[in-house]
C-alpha cells in the first residue's frame, strides 16, 4: 500500500487509499469532500470500464465516476500501473 | 405557527415523509434532485398546528448548485424552526455528516432515520446515545413510526417555547448567535477559500461519524446501490439493449393497443356527454352564435385534451415507475461517456428524459446541474425531446393515416427527435471553443420496487397537474382561436368563413412559406400558430377549422373536401415539423427563467429553422421520388448528401475545407517555412504559403 498511482489505473476490487485530488476546481473539490472523497478515504472499483470510468464504493455507497475524475484522484495502492 | 423544516441529503425520502406527514401527493422519485424548490403545507398534532417545509436535498450547509442554494438560504432565514434531518438507514456513514453540521448550528433538531427496518444493525437508542440528538427510526413510505416523529417534533417545539418563556433574554442572544453562525458559514464562497482546511474539517467530521457508528454498533452488509440487476442495466452492450427494450415497452403501453383502446373509450364517453350537454343547452339558449361558440370554442377545446388523458396518464405512469425503481441513474451512467462527446454529462439525462413528460418542468430540473454551460446546453436541447403535449397530435394523425403502425411511427418520431438532438449537440460541441471539463460523479440509488398504489397515485397527480396547468391556457386559447377564426379585421362576424377571418388572413400570408413543406393550407398554418401557445391547441384548432367534433377529426383530415386535409406524405411532413418546431410559450418562459433570454432565443430560432429544413428536405425528396421526378429527386439527394459530407468532414477534422490537399513537396516546403503547420492546419495564411510553394 505504499505505491502512488492514479485511481484510473487501479484494478477492480482493489482497495486503494486516496492520497490527493488534483486538477479539480475548488467548488467541485468541495463537493467531493462532502461526499467523503477526502485524503485517507478508502476507494474500491466495483465495476471498471476500459476507459477508466466505472462504479466505485466510497463510504459504503456506490458512485458512478467518469474517466476525468478517475484521472484526478491520486491513490496509494499495492501495484503501480505500468501505463 | 411553529415552522418545521425537513433537511437531508438528496434521495433520503424527504418528500415521501412530507407527503406522509401532510397527507399530500407531491412528486417524489428514487434519484437525486426531484425537489428543486421549497414546498410547504400544514399538519396538526396535539391540537397544535405546524407548517412543514420540504427543501431540496443538500450534502452540507455549504451550497453548491442552484437548488441547494435555495435550501441553504431557507435554513439561514429560519434558524429558530424545528429541524427534522432525514437520514437513510442504509447510508448513515454519509448522511450523518450533514446531521453533525446541523447539530453545531441548532438544538431544535430531531433525526428521522428512514427505512430503519432495512438495516438489522440499526439501534435507535444506541445511535441516539452516541450522537446526542433525538433519533426516531421511521419508514416514510408506509408511515410506520411517523406518529412518534410527530411527537418528537411536538416535544421539541414545546421545550423551545418553554425555554423562550423561562429565559427569553438568553434565548434571544442564542438566536442571534445562531443567526450569526448561519451567516458566518457563508465565508469563504467568494474569497480565499482554503480547500485544504475544508478537507481537514470534513475529515474530522467523517472520523466523528465513524466513531458514532462504531459506538452505535452500526454495520452495513453490502454497498448501498450495488444490485445484481446492475450487471444487466450497466453492461456496455446489454445495458443499451435493455434501455431500448424498456423504451419500446413504454411506447407500446402508451401508444399501442392499451393506450388507444382507453383513449377511444374516453373519447366516446366524453363525446356522448358533450352531445347531451349541447342538447340541453339548445333548449335554453336560442342564439345560434352563442351555441356555436360554446360547442366549438369552449367544449371542443376541453374535450380534445380529455380524450388524450388516458395516454398521458399511461406515459406518466411509466416514467414515474422507472424513476421510482432507480433506473434513471443507471441510464445516466450508461450514457455518460457518449453524452461527454455531445458536450453534456450523464446527469443531463435526468432533465432530458423529463422532457418526454413536459419541457417546462424539465427546464426547471436543469437547476441540478453543476455548471452554467451544462445548464445552458441541456436547456437548449430539451425541446428535441418530444413532450407529452405533442402526443395528441401524433395520436390524431397516426389514427388517420397509419392505423396499423401507430406505435411504430410515434416511436420513430421520438427517436428522430433524439437523433437530431445528438447531431446538433455533436456539431455544437465540435465548434465550441470551451472544452468539456465536467466531472461526473453520481450516487447510485438502491433498486426498489415501488408500490402500484404509489405509481398510480403519482401518475394521476402528474396528469392532474398537467390538466390544471394546460386547462386554463387551453380554454383561453380555444376561445381566442375561435374568435379570431370567426371575426375579420373589421371585427365583423364571418359566419364560420375562416378564410376571411383574422387568423385566416395571417395564415394566408404565411401559407406560401409552408407550401414547399406539403401543408400550405391556411387551416394547418392556423393550427401551427396556435400550437405556439400550447401544443395541445393544434388538435383543437384543426377541429375548429374543419368544423367537426374531435371523434370525427381523424376522418376529416383524409377527406379532400375538408379545409385541412393531408396526404400520407404531407401528414408525415407535418408531424416532423410539429416534432421539431419551437416549444410552447410556458416552456420558452421556463427556459428563459432558468438559463436566460439568449438561450431561449437561440432555442426558438434553432427549433424553427431546423423544423423547416427537415420537413422541406423530407417532403421534397420523397415527393419527387413518388412522382418519378428524377431530376428534382437527384438534386435533393445531392443537396442532402453534400450536407451530410460537410457535417462528417466537420466532425472529423473540426472545420470544413474544400481546399486541395497539397502535395508532399509542398508540405515539406511549408514545414520548413513554418514549423507550426502540418496536414491538420492548412487553412489561412499558412495554406496560402503552401499553395505558393506548390506553384
Amino acid at each position: 500500500m505504499d505505491n502512488e498511482s492514479l485511481l484510473v489505473c487501479c484494478d477492480m476490487s482493489e482497495i486503494c487509499i486516496v492520497k490527493a485530488i488534483k486538477n479539480v476546481d475548488i467548488k467541485k473539490h468541495k463537493r467531493l469532500c462532502e461526499l467523503g472523497l477526502i485524503v485517507g478515504a478508502k476507494v474500491q472499483f466495483l465495476k471498471k470500464n476500459k476507459d477508466g470510468s466505472g462504479l466505485i464504493v466510497l463510504r459504503g455507497c456506490v458512485f458512478s465516476i467518469d474517466k476525468t475524475l478517475a484521472e484526478s484522484i491520486v491513490v496509494l495502492r499495492g501495484n503501480v500501473c505500468k501505463k | 405557527m411553529q415552522k418545521v423544516i425537513l433537511v437531508g441529503n438528496p434521495n433520503t425520502g424527504k418528500t415521501t415523509l412530507f407527503n406522509t406527514l401532510t397527507h399530500s401527493s407531491e412528486h417524489a422519485g428514487n434519484w437525486h434532485g426531484v425537489t428543486v424548490d421549497v414546498k410547504s403545507k400544514l399538519f396538526t398534532f396535539e391540537k397544535q398546528q405546524f407548517e412543514l417545509f420540504d427543501l431540496p436535498g443538500i450534502y452540507s450547509l455549504d451550497d453548491y448548485s442552484t437548488e441547494e442554494k435555495v435550501a441553504v438560504d431557507f435554513i439561514d432565514a429560519n434558524p429558530d424552526s424545528v429541524f427534522v434531518c432525514i437520514l437513510d438507514a442504509n447510508n448513515l456513514a454519509r448522511n450523518l455528516f450533514l446531521a453533525l453540521q446541523l447539530k453545531e448550528k441548532t438544538d431544535n433538531l430531531v433525526l428521522a432515520v428512514n427505512m430503519a427496518k432495512e438495516v438489522k444493525s440499526f439501534d435507535e437508542n444506541a445511535l441516539q446515545k452516541a450522537v446526542g440528538i433525538r433519533v426516531v427510526g421511521i419508514d416514510a413510505r408506509s408511515g410506520r413510526s411517523v406518529k412518534r416523529l410527530k411527537q418528537a417534533i411536538f416535544e421539541i417545539s414545546q421545550n423551545r417555547e418553554l425555554n423562550v418563556e423561562e429565559n427569553f433574554q438568553n434565548q434571544k442572544i442564542k438566536s442571534i448567535k445562531t443567526i450569526q453562525n448561519f451567516k458566518s458559514k457563508k465565508y469563504e464562497y467568494e474569497e480565499n477559500f482554503d480547500i485544504t482546511n475544508f478537507e481537514g474539517k470534513c475529515k474530522a467530521t467523517f472520523e466523528k461519524v465513524d466513531n458514532i457508528l462504531k459506538d452505535a454498533g452500526y454495520k452495513t452488509e453490502r454497498p448501498l446501490g450495488a444490485s445484481v440487476l446492475d450487471r444487466i442495466f450497466l453492461h456496455k452492450f446489454w445495458g443499451f439493449v435493455c434501455f431500448a427494450m424498456v423504451m419500446a415497452v413504454v411506447f407500446f403501453i402508451t401508444f399501442g393497443s392499451l393506450g388507444s383502446f382507453l383513449s377511444d373509450k374516453v373519447g366516446e364517453c366524453f363525446g356522448f356527454l358533450s352531445s347531451r350537454v349541447m342538447e340541453w343547452l339548445e333548449k335554453i339558449i336560442h342564439n345560434q352564435f352563442l351555441l356555436d361558440f360554446i360547442q366549438k370554442g369552449v367544449l371542443q377545446g376541453i374535450l380534445t385534451i380529455l380524450g388524450f388523458m388516458p395516454q398521458i396518464i399511461l406515459l406518466f405512469m411509466c416514467l414515474n415507475f422507472l424513476e421510482d425503481v432507480g433506473y434513471l441513474s443507471r441510464v445516466a451512467y450508461l450514457f455518460d461517456p457518449y453524452f461527454k462527446k455531445l458536450g453534456l454529462t450523464g446527469r443531463s439525462v435526468f432533465s432530458l428524459i423529463m422532457g418526454f413528460g413536459c419541457t417546462t418542468t424539465a427546464a426547471i430540473t436543469t437547476r441540478n446541474l453543476d455548471s452554467k454551460t451544462l445548464r445552458e446546453r441541456t436547456a437548449l436541447y430539451l425541446p428535441f425531446f418530444s413532450c407529452s403535449a405533442k402526443l395528441p397530435i401524433y395520436a390524431l394523425i397516426c389514427s388517420a393515416f397509419f392505423v396499423r403502425y401507430k406505435a411504430l411511427i410515434v416511436f420513430a418520431l421520438y427517436m428522430t427527435g433524439v437523433l437530431l438532438m445528438m447531431l446538433v449537440a455533436l456539431i455544437a460541441n465540435k465548434s465550441s471553443k470551451e472544452e468539456n471539463k465536467e466531472i461526473f460523479m453520481l450516487e447510485m440509488p438502491k433498486i426498489r420496487v415501488p408500490s402500484a398504489r404509489k405509481v398510480i397515485k403519482d401518475a394521476i397527480s402528474s396528469a392532474k397537474d398537467f390538466f390544471v396547468r394546460v386547462g386554463g391556457i387551453l380554454l383561453a386559447s380555444s376561445i381566442v382561436i375561435y374568435l379570431l377564426y370567426n371575426f375579420n379585421f373589421k371585427l365583423q362576424y364571418t359566419g364560420g368563413n375562416g378564410n376571411e377571418s383574422i387568423i385566416g388572413t395571417i395564415a394566408k400570408w404565411l401559407s406560401p412559406v409552408f407550401t414547399p413543406l406539403g401543408f400550405g393550407m391556411q387551416g394547418a398554418v392556423i393550427a401551427l400558430i396556435s400550437g405556439l401557445v400550447a401544443k395541445e391547441m393544434v388538435v383543437s384548432s384543426l377541429a375548429i377549422v374543419n368544423g367537426v367534433e374531435t371523434g370525427l377529426l381523424a376522418t376529416s383530415l383524409i377527406s379532400p373536401a375538408s379545409p385541412v386535409h393531408f396526404s400520407t406524405l404531407s401528414a408525415l411532413s407535418f408531424l416532423l415539423f410539429v416534432l421539431i418546431y419551437t416549444p410552447c410559450v410556458s416552456a420558452c418562459a421556463s427556459i428563459k427563467k432558468e438559463v436566460g433570454r439568449k438561450v431561449m432565443i437561440k432555442s426558438i430560432l434553432l427549433q424553427c429553422g431546423l423544423a423547416y429544413l427537415v420537413s422541406l428536405a423530407f417532403y421534397n425528396t420523397v415527393n419527387s421520388a413518388l412522382n418519378a421526378n428524377w431530376g428534382f429527386f437527384t438534386l435533393c439527394v445531392i443537396l442532402i448528401a453534400l450536407f451530410v459530407i460537410c457535417v462528417v468532414k466537420y466532425l472529423k477534422k473540426g472545420k470544413i475545407s474544400f481546399q486541395k490537399v497539397p502535395c508532399n513537396a509542398c508540405k515539406n516546403a511549408c514545414a520548413q517555412k513554418e514549423n507550426a503547420y502540418g496536414d491538420d492546419n492548412l487553412s489561412g495564411a499558412g495554406h496560402q504559403g503552401c499553395k505558393t510553394a506548390c506553384k
